[in-house]
């Protein structure tokens, strides 16, 4: 044993000790930040952390979570919030909260700086990240309406960019049309000529029924008229047969102005994606108006589901496979069940305090832990509130891990809530502040394994908007928007989404989409048609060339086909005639019989 | 650069003044803070290398060279963890006990590497122990009158990284 070690040691607790009581609240902190800010995948921000020792209490005055969807504004916002570790757990690396107190919990709040981190979000994880994938999508896909654009756009741009497929599929028929004309040329070069035709005829006439004498000459001129015949047969039922797959033929390549039209089509629409021609419909507009807003508030939701559920899912394996190449020297830490067995982290019970939409709620948020399979509890959330005016605000959430298949639910329903400062939806349409007037929100979202469905209604009454809002812009079509929101002093929006196998829709109706839709179709429709109208002109008129070598080979077909119709009409006379000369024959000799009886 | 590094701290080492058991001793402590990478393990086995009798020289020597053993070997460490803490059933209960026993889980036992490396540790303090003790006695008796008239040796021991690490020694020695 050395003594100076021993008084060595001391020195260097009593530094650290002091280290610690200086500096220990920013390490924490700095701790905290640094693992929040990768479990969310942004800025996870403490202020003010305080930490305890001896009564091993920790409190903080403001707590900032980035939205990493929205890296401008927060995803949960705190204010002063207090709690006691439980000492045992701690002992064992664990840490148990029994209560917390929270204040002035507020949601999707704005950012004083960007909270944007390189790197990826944990929530990006399993059938959540899809779905969120697929929102992004849609944001991504809103339609833009601009009348400028309109006026400004350039056709010829667009059709130089964009490769035509009209005449490759024109040629494509052309080549059909062009193996159809060289099978039937051939088919019908087979067919008896001309000078075959007229022998036969030739040969049939000289059957004359009148002439025959004896029995024995009639027998012998129906021998010759019934060989004739047969031969006839033989042929008129092969030429019946062309016929019939010929006519299936000349049907299929006579559908090509179909097929140009429909390649045209497909042309002028790609065109008009291309020049961003906007489609105008009640659902294409209520998209463009409410879509930003109800994306972005469901890319939120689904960001905190995601982060459960990843965090839920790679901490509940207690004998998980064996991680092939960890990186050095971090190893795979394996996690035990049993006696007093407490998860890494457990909040049994916080209280907490948030202002939604204008209206103060209190409630709990109970049993937030990082293997709630151990604990046997879901993370349920309640929130309740009422304010002065009638309005009211009320929220259950259950984020249910314990099983092997996830289950999130969240129930909203908020009444009441003024409207005033309300900015109508960040879209170019309405840029309009809400004066007055009083909203209703009502909503369920279930998340169960893969499942994905919401319902969400979205009502506003008594509106009134800030005039002083109204800004002369030049922009017609924003001014007859603005017009037509203002003359309305109420709105309804519903959203529908769902994502079930595989197959996710994303459905906004609304009102005030609807009267808009109308209001923008009278006045950008024609200019959207005349611009359409343009784009067809312009295909078509460059296809004009491969068209016209298309109709002059189906004219050639058509011959073909003419020149097949006559062979097989002129045949059809001599059988005609052949079976006309046989019941001639057949009568004269039954004249005969009679005669020499007589 | 390295392999002169190397040897004049081993040189260092073997030419102090600790007895052999000393050295020994400060080489096993010196091991196990190189192969465990646990902070909470490392710390006590810093205090013991602060109050037990050791040669501190041999301990960072061991350190050092542990260290670079341990980010090598660290597969086989995660092996033998894995093995020990999750497929050896009868094990479990004695893990879940250590498990559920106060201070015992902050030292990340549970960690496939920690235990992988703690076991290692533990196999090899013996062998480490004789032979590092036999090893530093063959040394003074047999090899040091040779060797101490070789160039390269004269060349080492005139070395500044040489003076530097005895001087290091010297003072870790003085202070404790």
């Amino acid at each position: 044993m050395r003594k100076r070690g021993l008084v060595f040691l001391l020195v260097l607790s009593g530094i650290i000790a002091l280290f610690l009581l200086l500096f220990s609240d920013r390490l924490i902190e700095w701790g905290m930040e640094k693992a929040g800010s990768s479990i969310v995948g942004a800025k996870v921000e403490f202020d003010n952390v305080d930490f305890r020792l001896f009564s091993l209490s920790m409190s903080w005055n403001r707590l900032q979570v980035t939205n990493p969807s929205s890296t401008w504004r927060n995803l949960i916002e705190t204010g002063f919030v207090q709690f006691d570790m439980a000492l045992e757990p701690l002992l064992m690396n664990r840490f148990v909260v029994q209560n917390m107190q929270t204040d002035s919990l507020r949601f999707n709040t704005k950012r004083e700086s960007n909270g944007a981190l390189a790197g990826n979000a944990a929530s990006d994880y399993g059938p959540v990240g899809r779905v969120q994938e697929l929102i992004t999508e849609e944001l991504v896909n809103l339609p833009a309406y601009q009348i400028a654009d309109l006026d400004e756009l350039k056709v010829d741009s667009i059709i130089r960019i964009l490769s035509l497929h009209t005449p490759s599929v024109i040629d494509s028929l052309e080549e059909n049309v062009d193996s159809t004309i060289q099978y039937w040329s051939s088919r019908v070069k087979k067919l008896p000529s001309e000078q075959e035709i007229k022998a036969l005829r030739r040969k049939i006439e000289t059957i004359q029924p009148d002439e025959t004498d004896s029995p024995q000459e009639v027998r012998e001129a129906i021998a010759a008229a019934q060989e004739i015949r047969n031969t006839l047969d033989s042929l008129m039922n092969t030429i019946n047969q062309l016929d019939r797959q010929f006519k299936t033929d000349i049907r299929k390549t006579g559908k090509y102005d179909e097929n140009v039209s429909s390649a045209v089509s497909g042309d002028v629409q790609r065109a008009a994606e291309l020049a961003d021609i906007p489609k105008i419909s009640t659902a294409e507009i209520t998209r463009a108006i409410f879509g930003p807003s109800v994306a972005n508030t469901l890319l939120g939701v689904l960001h905190i589901i995601g982060t459960a559920r990843y965090y839920s899912d790679i901490m509940k394996d207690d004998q998980p496979e064996k991680r092939e190449d960890p990186p050095r020297l971090s190893g795979q830490t394996i996690r035990y069940r049993g006696m007093r067995d407490w998860p890494k982290i457990w909040v049994q019970n916080m209280s907490l305090s948030a202002v939604i939409a204008g209206i103060y709620g209190k409630g709990t948020l109970q049993h937030i832990s990082s293997y709630q399979a151990l604990i046997g509890k879901p993370i349920l959330l309640e929130l309740f509130g009422t304010d002065e005016n009638g309005g009211s605000i009320k929220l259950d959430g259950i984020f249910d891990y314990i099983g092997e298949i996830p289950k999130d639910s969240l129930l909203v329903s908020v009444a009441g809530i003024p409207l005033k400062g309300f900015n109508f939806a960040s879209s170019q349409f309405l840029p309009l502040e809400i004066e007055s007037g009083r909203g209703s929100i009502s909503g369920a979202l279930s998340f169960i394994g893969e499942r994905f469905l919401l319902e969400s209604r979205i009502k506003g009454e008594e509106i009134s908007y800030n005039e002083q809002d109204t800004e002369k812009d030049n922009d017609e079509l924003k001014d007859l928007q603005q017009r037509v929101a203002r003359s309305l002093s109420s709105f309804s929006v519903e959203v529908f989404s769902k994502y079930i196998e595989d197959s996710f829709s994303l459905d906004l109706r609304s009102d005030i989409g609807k009267l808009i839709a109308e209001a923008t179709q009278q006045m950008l429709g024609d200019q959207v048609d005349s611009v359409t109208q343009e784009i067809r002109s312009r295909i078509e008129k460059d296809v004009s060339g491969n068209l016209k070598t298309l109709q002059s080979k189906m004219s050639k077909l058509n011959r073909t086909q003419e020149t097949f119709e006559e062979k097989r009409r002129r045949l059809g006379d001599s059988e005609e005639l052949v079976r006309s000369k046989i019941d001639a024959l057949k009568k004269e000799t039954g004249k005969k019989i009679f005669e020499k009886i007589q | 650069m390295f392999i002169i590094q190397f040897i004049a701290r081993l040189i260092a080492v073997v030419r102090s003044a600790a007895t052999p058991a000393q050295v020994g001793g400060g080489f096993l402590i010196g091991m196990a803070i190189g192969l465990i990478p646990s902070f909470p393990i490392k710390a006590l086995l810093f205090i013991a290398l602060i109050l037990i009798n050791v040669n501190i020289a041999a301990a960072l020597f061991a350190v050092f060279a542990f260290s670079l053993i341990a980010y090598i070997i660290d597969p086989l460490f995660h092996s033998i963890g894995y093995l020990l803490l999750v497929e050896i059933d009868f094990l479990k209960p004695f893990w879940l006990a250590l498990y559920n026993t106060p201070f015992v889980p902050i030292t990340g036992f549970n960690n496939t590497v920690v235990l992988g490396a703690l076991v290692v540790s533990l196999l090899l303090l013996y062998p480490v122990y004789l032979g590092i003790k036999n090893g530093v006695v063959a040394y003074r008796v047999k090899i040091e009158p040779v060797a101490s008239k070789w160039k390269i040796v004269q060349v080492i021991q005139k070395s500044s990284l040489y003076q530097w690490f005895v001087r290091l020694s010297r003072l870790g020695e003085n202070l404790l």
